[in-house]
């Protein structure tokens, strides 16, 4: 079966002052292309952690992750940077868009990173810039636009340089609930347009709706639950419908 | 990348200007420590390097141009019989004082030069003319040591070591490394002041015949009279030049000071730089997540050290040669060279450079995950 994402058995622990604490114990995760699949859990149960394995950003201590059918294990800093550019699109919860240049060359910086022409990412980023609703802002400052726009550029940035897989990090976190509700209409609607799989973390209830399949991290282990379940609308953690998640 | 690491760099304006301040700091002090180094030292050989002579003959022993030693006047004949020797002619430097209007006295270098050649005679001048001091006791002052001897005026009689001076012209801008101003007269007058005996001098001066090598003929001169030594104008120069600067401290002061300055541009455009990265780390954080390479990463850092060399350079420039134009004088002449600018516009451009590896250094331990912490 066709995965975008696959972890198998993964483990992560911390060493702080000489005490060892596990973080993620066995992890077992797998995506499919076009897939929203939703990752919450309590502060502090290693989501953050295990988004940063699945970015290609932090290594396991053990088990197996492939990204779009490339093993991550042995692969270099520099292979590992490359698949993030060209596999993967970010989505932060404190957008980083970077200050000093406008909408569109934001949106535009991975294909820049790529070494795309100028031309062809202007071309790219206006679609995409369209797209989330922000034609009239291409020339914009960040600064001076408002969060809800700046998650969209974020958004239209984490698409534009085509990759198979959308890791959005608290998306509407940052964002009052209209504009996260839009940012995530968005996400959606692109991700499933374009057949890009999107793993997203979060703790807003609100934007559950829009998810797939949504699997709760808790002690180090995953498991898929009902968006409808009460123990998710209560935010208590305790209560999950179903097992370890396999795609 | 150019234009995203100039963009980032433009936006942040505060920042900008203080690393700005910093290059311009570094560019200014090396250029006006340098233009005031190059022109003092152009003032120790100012006799020198503008008295027209090709070679300098002097007392062997001699350390420095306004020091000299007396040496008889009548082997002046046979330095004229040196093959390769044009003309070769006394010239006498010494110094004592002269009476000032108040009833004061100032020390003063006289100068006494060959009626007829008049080399080795002032060679700028205000008013009246160098063959001015051909006249009986006539003297040439410079206009710009007027208030040190409290303005004479053409015509004026002073006193210089009890003997009558007149003034008859003024040069411009002779103004020497030592404080006593240079009194411009004929040989004889000259050593009828420094009451030196009519048959020693100072200093032969000689002019070369076309084609002939100064080198070979102060070889054959120092042959032909070993009590002497003779040097190319440009080497007694430098050997004045070395004088003051190794028995002084004059070329340590100002190197130290160049250095401070450099060291000061150095920290202020490196801690600028630093600061700025720290500022954006998170930025930095995002680009590597999103898979930027480290070369792209300091290639933006550099790119933004290359301008602020670049634009630090210009600007500093700018102001070195509006403080040049608004506070050389012949007292504190700044003479910057195309060197001494083309130089540090390189160090500047060195310092950015070095600058911008310590952030680049920062950045390279940054762990992109830093941008999924919050």
């Amino acid at each position: 079966m066709e995965t975008t994402i696959l972890a198998h058995d993964v483990h992560k622990n911390y060493v702080t002052g000489g005490a060892t604490t596990p973080v993620l114990q066995g992890v077992k995760l797998a995506t499919r292309p076009g897939e929203c699949v939703f990752l919450v859990g309590p502060s502090g149960s290693g989501k953050s952690t295990l988004l940063s394995i699945l970015g290609c950003m932090l290594t396991p201590d053990r088990g197996r992750v492939e990204i779009v059918g490339r093993d991550l294990a042995g692969l270099s800093e520099t292979e590992r940077a490359v698949l993030r550019r060209d596999r993967i699109g970010f989505v932060f919860q404190r957008f980083q868009l970077i200050r000093g240049l406008n909408a569109l060359e934001n949106a535009c910086l991975p294909l820049t990173l790529r070494g795309a022409s100028p031309k062809e990412s202007a071309r790219r980023a206006t679609e995409l810039l369209q797209a989330v609703g922000l034609a009239d802002k291409m020339k914009s400052h960040v600064g001076k636009l408002s969060a809800g726009q700046c998650q969209r550029v974020a958004l239209a940035r984490a698409l534009a340089g085509d990759p198979d897989l959308i890791l959005a990090d608290e998306p509407t976190a940052s964002l009052d609930g209209q504009n996260g509700q839009e940012v995530m209409g968005l996400l959606r609607r692109l991700t499933s347009e374009q057949g890009k799989t999107a793993l997203v973390v979060t703790h807003d209830q609100r934007i559950f709706g829009y998810a797939d399949r949504i699997l709760h991290l808790d002690a180090g282990r995953v498991t898929e639950v009902d968006s409808e379940h009460p123990a998710l609308t209560a935010g208590a953690t305790s209560h999950f419908v179903g097992g370890t998640c396999h795609a | 990348m150019w234009s995203i690491a100039l963009k980032t760099l433009i936006a942040d304006r505060g920042k900008l200007a203080t690393a700005l301040v910093g290059v311009v700091f570094s560019v200014v002090l090396v250029n006006v420590q340098g233009g005031l180094y190059t022109g003092l030292l152009g003032k120790i050989a100012l006799l020198v390097d503008s008295g027209d002579a090709d070679i300098w003959i002097a007392h062997t022993h001699i350390h420095n141009v306004d020091f000299p030693l007396d040496i008889p006047k009548r082997w002046m004949y046979r330095i004229r019989a040196v093959p390769g020797v044009k003309s070769a002619v006394p010239y006498i430097i010494g110094a004592c004082d002269t009476t000032l209007p108040s009833g004061g006295f100032e020390g003063v270098f006289v100068v006494g030069c060959d009626r007829k050649s008049l080399l080795g005679g002032p060679w700028s001048m205000e008013q009246g003319h160098a063959a001015d001091c051909r006249q009986t006791e006539g003297v040439i002052v410079d206009c710009f040591e007027e208030a040190k001897l409290e303005f004479p005026v053409i015509g004026e009689v002073r006193e210089i070591n009890g003997r009558r001076a007149r003034i008859v012209a003024k040069s411009r801008g002779i103004v020497g490394f030592l404080v006593n101003p240079y009194v411009f007269t004929s040989l004889e007058q000259a050593a009828s002041y420094l009451r030196k005996p009519a048959d020693r001098c100072s200093y032969f001066l000689v002019k070369l015949c076309p084609g002939a090598d100064a080198e070979t003929v102060c070889r054959k001169i120092k042959q032909r009279i070993p009590e002497l030594d003779a040097f190319p104008s440009t080497v007694y120069a430098r050997k004045s030049i070395d004088y003051w600067m190794t028995r002084t401290g004059l070329g340590i002061s100002f190197g130290a000071a160049t250095v401070l300055g450099v060291l000061v541009g150095l920290i202020i455009v490196a801690q600028t730089l630093y600061a700025s990265v720290l500022d954006r780390l998170s930025e930095f954080g995002a680009m590597k997540a999103m898979g930027a390479s480290e070369r792209q990463i300091y290639v933006m850092l550099l790119v933004q050290a290359v301008t602020m060399a670049l634009a630090g350079a210009l600007l500093g420039l700018e102001l070195v040669f509006l403080v040049q134009r608004t506070s050389s004088t012949p007292h504190a002449p700044i003479v910057i060279p195309w060197w001494l600018s083309l130089g540090s516009f390189v160090l500047v451009l060195v310092i950015c450079l070095v600058s911008s590896v310590l952030p680049y250094l920062r950045i390279r331990r940054l762990d992109p995950a830093i941008v999924l912490r919050g």
